[in-house]
């Protein structure tokens, strides 16, 4: 409500972060375990004195290296960019609270690339002990810009102590940072494991080539067989809220009405046996069928995992952008009653602003539903307003909505799943009508109403 | 209506350090960032340019030391990323309700930056693994290929420049927000109709030319031992360029000085004591860079050519101070006032912080002794990688 909000059509705000986001974990998450997988085969490399071995780490360094260092910087910083153009007041925040967190896990980068150049570039200019110097140091600082950037991220599902001391620290070692740091290694091993597959099933010599995949296969298990028990700690961690939207929506499986979590939670475990299921029974226990074709659609399981997973994850943090504090639309937790009291529109700058504009007079429903609804929903696309509100009358949409004002779970049962409609009665009656007006429009998802 | 009606609010949290710090980090790693920056918007146009000058002779000088600049490209556009991070951070930190609007505003210019410097960065692969490392290298035709793919990778980064402009721009002019939202709250804007857009974005252009002009020098001070033809090539070369760019900046300075609100010119012209000091102390450092740059583009002399590069670096460290002060004296126009968030100082962070960056220092040292090392010169041996 501080600031402007940005209309993305059909799509919706928060996709945009998700598509750069899955992109990005999918790519980082190689960043790290592939650290770990150059060390552990140069480990082994030396070990065996296998110069077939460093030849295969020559190449896939190259391509770990640019893809790493281009496409995983990159969306890292798109992730950065696009939180603070959907969600200004929650990246404010959090770059209020963790400012010199993120300022420390910047030197982390910076340590972290220098040694990826000095280790490709050092290819057999360098003594073989230095060289596994280098590959064992880059993998300990990328682990350190996890251990970082986790804090961060599990910070805003459990902020814990820190939504009263507000100490950086309560905050950052949340209940869920030691399963949230773990449950990513083990996922970052299984990635590293995919990419390495592909670049292993590109190997011309047929005996080197079993070696390799059967060896990279071995990447892909552990995260199954402990993954479920670190995802059992993790879920003990979780607000109770959160826990009862998943098992609510398991519960309601029979009847054909699962909610949206408990989809996502399907098809990631789903996505997951077939990747053990394959990986044990293919590259495994027959590396020598494996191919280049397989190992791509390895990789697209895994984007696809991934995918489900984090999306999963970013659910279970709804309504909230850091739970218990600040609501997806920016609205802060203590703030709801003064603005139920005295208006949302006399609150926030821009959206005062904006109802104070000639387009705008006499017709803030609309520029409630930007502040209050877009947040998650779109008009016409993802989560589509049009079709929640189907038939339903102006009377329908008002009973609807005053329920959602109710901050008590038993009087609103989409306690939990929605922010709380922060707005008076007057302004509710506005947001009612506009609604309203959705009911059988002509599909038309770029104008939106009076406002421009 | 009153601009800063409509600035947003910092958020109720206190700055984890004090204000004066987290200007300074501010400052610092903006330099550190722009030093990469221009030697990557500059040095590409640059090779792509050397590149096609030398397609006919392509163990001739000309051709090499655009090869040389190519190679390296990939890890100064690496280190300028990363080096963005921390400006990044402490502009939305300082400035965020600022920034944040004006990024809103051109939402999607904005991000469509990521995706231009992806590719940017990719081509800036492709030519060194499909040309450089292939046989196409050497033939002409694959040296114009080469010349064209860097030509489109600069160009990609130009505009990632301009984009930039744009939103340091826009997020200083709130009277034109409201406006603008009102016109399309799809973030499709820029901010074309700015005054200072145009200057102040070749004054960074030009900027860059230099920069990698007087980074050549830098190669040629590396070979010096191994090659000192090549050397004394590469220096003079690059002094010369960077003269011929300085002398550029001194009429594209003075537009963009011009185009400034008259109350903020002023300030730089003797309004304001501090501003005023550094913008002449800056002027005092471009009379020695080109009076030094002058002599080594001539001689090759290396004495002279490292004075020159010394004095740009700290020319561009004034510059950005003189920057900082006129997006503060905008920001207090329009009531956005850092000072005016509490502190609550993290001090086990920032101690760790300050440790860490000492840490990283002394790990750099270390890392750059080992890979000079590795490349130590052996007869007959070209640059690395080349």
């Amino acid at each position: 409500m501080n600031y402007p909000i940005w209309v993305v059509p059909y799509l919706g705000g928060p996709w945009v972060i998700g598509i750069i986001s899955i992109i990005h974990i999918f790519i980082s998450h190689f960043a790290v375990g592939g650290g770990a997988f150059l060390a552990a085969a140069e480990i082994l490399a030396y070990k065996r004195k296998n110069e077939n071995l460093y030849d295969y780490l020559k190449t896939h360094s190259r391509f770990f290296l640019i893809v790493t260092t281009v496409s995983g910087a990159m969306t890292g910083v798109g992730i950065w960019f696009s939180i603070s153009l959907v969600s200004p007041d929650g990246t404010a925040s959090l770059i209020q609270i963790f400012t010199l967190a993120w300022a420390l896990e910047y030197l982390f980068f910076v340590a972290e690339l220098a040694t990826a150049f000095a280790y490709y570039y050092t290819w057999d200019k360098i003594s073989k002990e230095a060289h596994l110097k280098l590959a064992k140091l880059y993998f300990v600082f990328s682990v350190f810009t996890l251990v970082i950037i986790n804090g961060i991220i599990t910070f805003m599902l459990t902020p814990g102590k820190w939504t009263e001391s507000h100490n950086w620290l309560d905050g950052f070692l949340n209940p869920t940072y030691w399963p949230g740091l773990i449950i990513r290694m083990l996922i970052m091993g299984a990635i590293a494991g995919m990419y390495a597959l592909v670049t292993s099933s590109r190997i011309k010599d047929p005996h080197f080539r079993t070696y390799m995949v059967r060896f990279c296969a071995k990447w892909l298990l552990p995260i199954f067989i402990l993954g479920p028990i670190v995802s059992y700690f993790y879920l003990k961690q979780i607000p109770q809220a959160a826990v009862d939207t998943i098992f609510t929506g398991i519960q309601t499986s029979g009847v054909g009405n699962f909610s949206v979590l408990a989809r996502a939670l399907y098809l990631s475990l789903i996505l997951s046996g077939t990747i053990v299921l394959f990986a044990f029974f293919g590259p495994y226990l027959n590396p020598r069928g494996f191919t280049f074709r397989i190992a791509i659609l390895f990789l697209i399981c895994g984007l696809s995992v991934t995918g489900t997973t984090e999306w999963m994850r970013e659910l279970l943090r709804k309504p909230f952008v850091v739970y218990n504090y600040m609501y997806s639309n920016g609205i802060r937790k203590a703030e709801i009653q003064e603005i139920t009291d005295t208006g949302f529109l006399n609150k926030g700058r821009w959206a005062g602003a904006l109802a104070k504009t000639p387009e705008c007079k006499g017709d803030a429903g609309e520029l409630m539903y930007r502040y209050q609804c877009m947040s998650c929903h779109t008009l016409d696309g993802y989560r589509s307003m049009k079709r929640m509100i189907g038939d339903r009358d102006k009377d329908a949409v008002v009973g609807f909505l005053k329920m959602l004002k109710e901050k008590e779970a038993d009087k609103n049962p989409y306690h939990g799943i929605m922010p709380p409609l922060a707005a008076s009665d007057e302004e509710l009656d506005k947001l009612a009508t506009y609604l309203a007006s959705l009911k059988g429009e002509s599909k038309d998802a770029t104008k939106i109403g009076k406002l421009p | 209506m009153d601009p800063s009606s409509i600035v947003p609010l910092y958020q109720p949290i206190p700055f984890p350090a004090p204000v004066w710090l987290l200007e300074t980090l501010l400052i610092l790693g903006f330099f550190l960032h722009a030093l990469p920056m221009n030697v990557v918007l500059g040095g590409g146009f640059l090779s792509a340019a050397l590149i096609f000058a030398g397609k006919e002779n392509r163990e001739g000088y000309l051709f090499r030391t655009g090869k040389a600049l190519a190679t390296a490209l990939p890890l100064f556009i690496s280190f300028a990323v990363t080096q963005g991070i921390v400006p990044l951070l402490f502009v939305q930190l300082l400035y965020g309700p600022a920034f944040y609007t004006s990024s809103i505003l051109m939402a999607v210019p904005w991000l469509s930056v990521l995706l231009i410097i992806i590719v940017s960065y990719y081509l800036s692969y492709v030519v060194i693994y499909r040309y450089f490392k292939s046989e196409k290298a050497l033939t002409a035709s694959g040296a114009v290929q080469t010349a064209a793919l860097l030509l489109v990778m600069s160009l990609g980064f130009a505009l990632v420049g301009f984009l930039f402009s744009n939103n340091m721009t826009l997020m200083l002019t709130p009277a034109k927000w409201l406006s603008m939202y009102s016109q399309n709250p799809n973030g499709l804007h820029l901010n074309l109709s700015e005054g200072t857009l145009i200057p102040r974005y070749l004054h960074f252009f030009v900027a860059s030319f230099a920069t990698a002009g007087i980074t050549l020098g830098l190669f040629g001070l590396y070979i010096a031992k191994r090659n000192a033809e090549f050397s004394n090539y590469m220096i003079k070369l690059g002094s010369r360029i960077y003269l011929a760019f300085t002398l550029l900046q001194v009429p594209v300075g003075f537009w963009y000085l011009k185009s400034l609100p008259p109350e903020f010119m002023h300030k730089f012209m003797g309004g304001d004591t501090i501003a005023f000091a550094i913008f002449g102390a800056a002027m005092l450092f471009t009379l020695v860079a080109v009076v030094t740059s002058a002599l080594a583009s001539q001689s090759g002399n290396s004495k002279a050519y490292i004075l020159s590069l010394i004095s740009n670096a700290v020319i561009i460290l004034l510059m950005i101070i003189n920057r900082h002060q006129l997006r503060v004296w905008h920001m207090n126009s329009f009531n956005l006032n850092p000072n005016n968030v509490p502190v609550s100082t993290q001090w086990d962070l920032l101690i760790t912080f300050v440790l860490s960056a000492v840490a990283l220092i002394v790990y750099l040292v270390w890392l750059c002794k080992l890979v000079a090392k590795a490349y130590a010169p052996k007869d007959g041996e070209a640059l690395p990688n080349t």
